[in-house]
Order: structure tokens, then sequence, then C-alpha cells
């Protein structure tokens, strides 16, 4: 369902060439800068409303990992 | 295995990008600076538009004597950190007139603003904390938060109901302190933070509040305080760090604090302990410009004349400029091209503008960036107005 989500909202920041998947990576595949990801957390944000914290963002590579940190981030800022 | 550029990214592929077009905007030097308003590059006499010396005090010659007297009795540097050997009486006298200025116990000092952010952000908040930051903070503010350890939040830029949506989605379990940082004029787009109101936020969720004073210093206020003072809440403002490197015209940084116990940073904090201090030169220079400041209303009113004069000249040409009753005139581009085109042009009228393009700005945000400054002639200004309608073949 994140993951859904997701690709939808990666898809209106950034198109990608190839169809998502849980291991498109975002630097590697997707050639985001810096500029570029900060608007996609921005998005992400807004869409799943919570706080993406910018110290987390040095661990999150691929889209499947932001899906599993938009999880846990939701679990904990609306329980 | 991976090399420098490579690491770099970004950053050498936008070089690159500049380097094919023939241009180095980051590497323009001065072969000669004869006043605070005029400089010679590349052999052409060429007015400066962008130097943060909003006031012009850089050639003040109260300033430049108290700076030469200084030199000639300790000598041009102090070799050493202010724990050790780099404490002079001068470095006291400053900090007492800072203090004064903004009727506080305490100031401290130090060797650049970038360092009075490191040494406050990574003091006041501590793992477990979470600071909120306005997504175009200055690059120092990110570097001082990263240091904290502390959660950082970003808001969407002068945006006081994002910030307050940002809090409520903070985790209810939260145990840390909530921290807010902001800047009073941001540097590039040249706007001010809506302070009354983020004063508000701070107090309805008993939050510490942090503003960055270095372009609104000395242009502000009916002291030059900042836009703290401007706005009327100097005293809810808990850390407010500003520099010497703009309106005060030499180099350094300093932080004055309602908190008891900003003294502790004398001892705790890496970037005040592990750096020499100021030479004399430049503190009793800072000493004589903070005056001048405190009483500088006939520059503040020069400056603010000047600002409408350029304002009007460049809106009347039709450019867009980002915000208006700013020293910093933010003049929107187009494109990337246009934006390059016609800071060359600029330049090649002998007119030095910064030139802003991402990611110091927001993306497709392009622009030449002037700075205004009380010793700016209208003459000059005359010049600069008609270098621009000519390079952008307006008007
Ligand atoms: C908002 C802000 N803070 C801090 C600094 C750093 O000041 P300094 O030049 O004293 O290191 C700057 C200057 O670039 C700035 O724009």
């Amino acid at each position: 369902m994140t993951l859904e989500t997701l690709y939808e909202v990666i898809a209106r920041v950034k198109p990608p060439e190839k169809p998502l998947t849980a291991e498109t990576r975002f630097v590697d595949d997707l050639g985001l800068d810096s500029l570029t990801v900060m608007e996609l957390v921005a998005e992400v944000e807004d869409t799943f409303d919570i706080n993406v914290p910018i110290n987390l963002l040095p661990e999150i590579h691929t889209v499947g990992e932001l899906a599993a940190t938009i999880d846990r981030l939701r679990s904990e800022q609306h329980e | 295995m991976s090399s420098l550029a490579a690491r770099m990214g970004d950053l050498a592929r936008e070089r690159g990008h500049l380097a094919a077009a023939g241009i180095n905007p980051f590497g323009v030097c001065m072969d000669e600076v004869t006043t605070a308003t005029e400089a010679v590059i590349g052999g052409r006499p060429t007015i400066l538009v962008g130097t943060n010396n909003y006031l012009g005090l850089s050639f003040a010659p109260r300033a430049i004597e108290a700076a030469v007297e200084a030199t000639r009795r300790s000598g041009t540097g102090t070799t050493g950190s202010r724990v050790a050997n780099g404490t002079y009486a001068i470095h006291q006298r400053l900090e007492r007139r800072i203090a004064d200025l903004y009727e506080r116990p305490e100031a401290l000092v130090f060797s650049t603003g970038y360092m009075a952010n490191l040494a406050v952000l990574s003091t006041v908040a501590k793992p477990g904390d979470t600071i909120l930051l306005d997504a175009d903070s200055h690059s120092c503010i990110y570097d001082g938060c990263r240091l904290s350890g502390a959660t950082m939040v970003r808001f969407r830029h002068n945006d006081v109901e994002d910030l307050e949506k940002r809090i409520r989605r903070l985790p209810k379990d939260r145990t840390g302190d909530l921290v807010i940082v902001v800047e009073g004029i941001y540097s590039m787009l040249g706007d001010r933070a809506p302070l009354a109101e983020i004063v508000e936020v701070k107090k309805r969720h008993g939050a510490t509040l942090i503003v960055d004073e270095a372009h609104s210093l000395g242009v502000f206020g009916a002291k030059g305080r900042g836009l703290s003072e401007e706005a009327g809440v100097l005293d809810e403002v808990d850390f407010l760090v500003a520099t010497f490197s703009k309106s005060v015209g030499t180099i350094g940084g300093f932080c004055v604090s309602n908190e008891a116990g900003l003294d502790l940073l004398r001892y705790t904090s890496r970037p005040y302990v592990f750096t020499a201090s100021l030479p004399p030169p430049v503190v009793a220079a800072a000493i004589e410009s903070i005056d001048m400041m405190e009483k500088g209303t006939h520059l503040r009113a020069r400056l603010w004349g000047n600002v409408e004069h350029l304002h009007r000249g460049l809106t009347g040409l039709g450019l867009e400029i980002l915000a208006a009753e700013s020293p910093i005139l933010a003049v929107r581009m187009p494109s990337e091209q246009a934006l390059l085109a016609c800071w060359m042009g600029l330049l090649e009228q002998g007119i030095y503008v910064n030139l802003a393009l991402p990611p110091a700005t927001p993306q497709g945000v392009y622009l030449l960036r002037c700075s205004v400054c009380a010793e700016h002639t209208r003459e000059q200004l005359e010049r600069v107005i008609h270098a621009f309608s000519e390079v952008t073949g307006r008007g």
C-alpha cells in the first residue's frame, strides 16, 4: 500500500525511465540530485502526513527503504 | 577509489556547466578594492553591488584607524584559542560592548558567524531534542544542527502554518526539547522571517528560539540590532546569533542570550575552543563599527533610500524582484542561460552582482543578487539600473 502510493509520489517529482520497484535506488537509478531529494521528501511528508527528519536521509538508498521508514514514522507519529 | 570530483557530484556537474560557457562566477578576483562600493576587476573599474556591506563600514576611517593602532600595539594575530593565550583585554571589551548593546549579562564572540552557529546550535540542542529549521536556512545552520545530534525537521520557508503542522506531527511520547531556528533576512531571496508569528508558536509550544541575524544586523531596528528589534521581540529570542562579516564590515560572529549559563559554551563548545581567536585589528575595528552601527540612524536612512531607488529603477524595467523592503534585491532571471549571460554582461559593464542558482536557491530560481550599501551614490545606482536595462534588453 505504502509502496504503491510512494511510486505515485516519485513519478510526480521525477518521472522514472523504468518501472519502479522496491529495489530502485534514488541516486544511482533515478539520478536524483540534492534539491530533488528535498522536494521528494516534502511531497512524501504531505502525502503521508508525517515528518521525515533529515537525519534519516543518509541511510535511505532505495524506494523500499523509504517505504519502510514511512511506515515506521507513521506508527510513531499517529498512534 | 572515488575521486574527489566524483564525491562532489552535483557541484562538479554544475561547475562543468559554467566552465563550458566560459564563466567562473565563483572565481572572480578583485584586483583591488578601493572603497566600500568600488573595485577593479580584470583591469576594469567596477561598482560593487554584491558585497553584504550594507552600511559600508569596511572603509570607515574610525575602524581603519583603530585596526592600525591595535596592530601596532598588539600584533597581527593572537596565535591561540580563546581558552589558551587568545583572550586579550580587547576581546573582553568587544563582548562587553555587544552585551550592553543587547542589554544582556553576557555576549560571546566567535572567529566567524559560521563558528557561532556551529557552537550555539550544537550546544543548545542535544540528541533526543527536535530542531525545527526553516528549509532555506544557511548551510552553517544545517551543519550546526547536524553537529548537535538532535532530530532535524525542516519546515517550508517562512511558512508558520507548516511549522505548526510539523510540531503537531511529532511523536506523542517525545521527551526532548523543541528548538526553532530561523534567520532575520534570508541571504539569497532577501525576504524576512515572520518573527512575531514565530514567537507566538515558540511560546505556545514552549520551544527555544534561535535567530540568526547575519543579514539583518545593522539594517533593522533603531539601534541596528536586527529584525528582532524591529519586530519588537528581542526579549523573546532565546539565542540571537550574528556575524561581523556583513554590516559590521570585518569578520567574526557573536551570540547573546537570555539564558543563564551562556558562559558554559566557553568550555564545552568545540567551535569556540578549537580555533584561534580574532586578531586584535579585527576586534578593534568591530568595536568601532558596532558603535557606528548603533548610532547609525543616518546610515540606515541612506541605505533604505538607496534600496527604494534601486528597487524602483529595476522594477521600472519590468524586472521581478523577489522581496520588497530588503537590502538584498534578488532579481529573478527566467533561465540559467539568461542568468549567466546577464551576469557576464553586467560584469563587462563594470557592475558586480552575486550570481545565485540552485542548489543555493530553490529549484528553478535563478537570481542576480544585488546587495545595497549605504555608501552607494545615486549616480552609481543610476549606472547599475542603466546596465541592467542594457543586458536584459529592457527599458
Ligand atoms: C545566514 C547566515 N549565517 C551565517 C553566515 C556566516 O557568516 P560568516 O561569514 O561570519 O561565517 C552567513 C554568511 O554567509 C549567513 O548568510
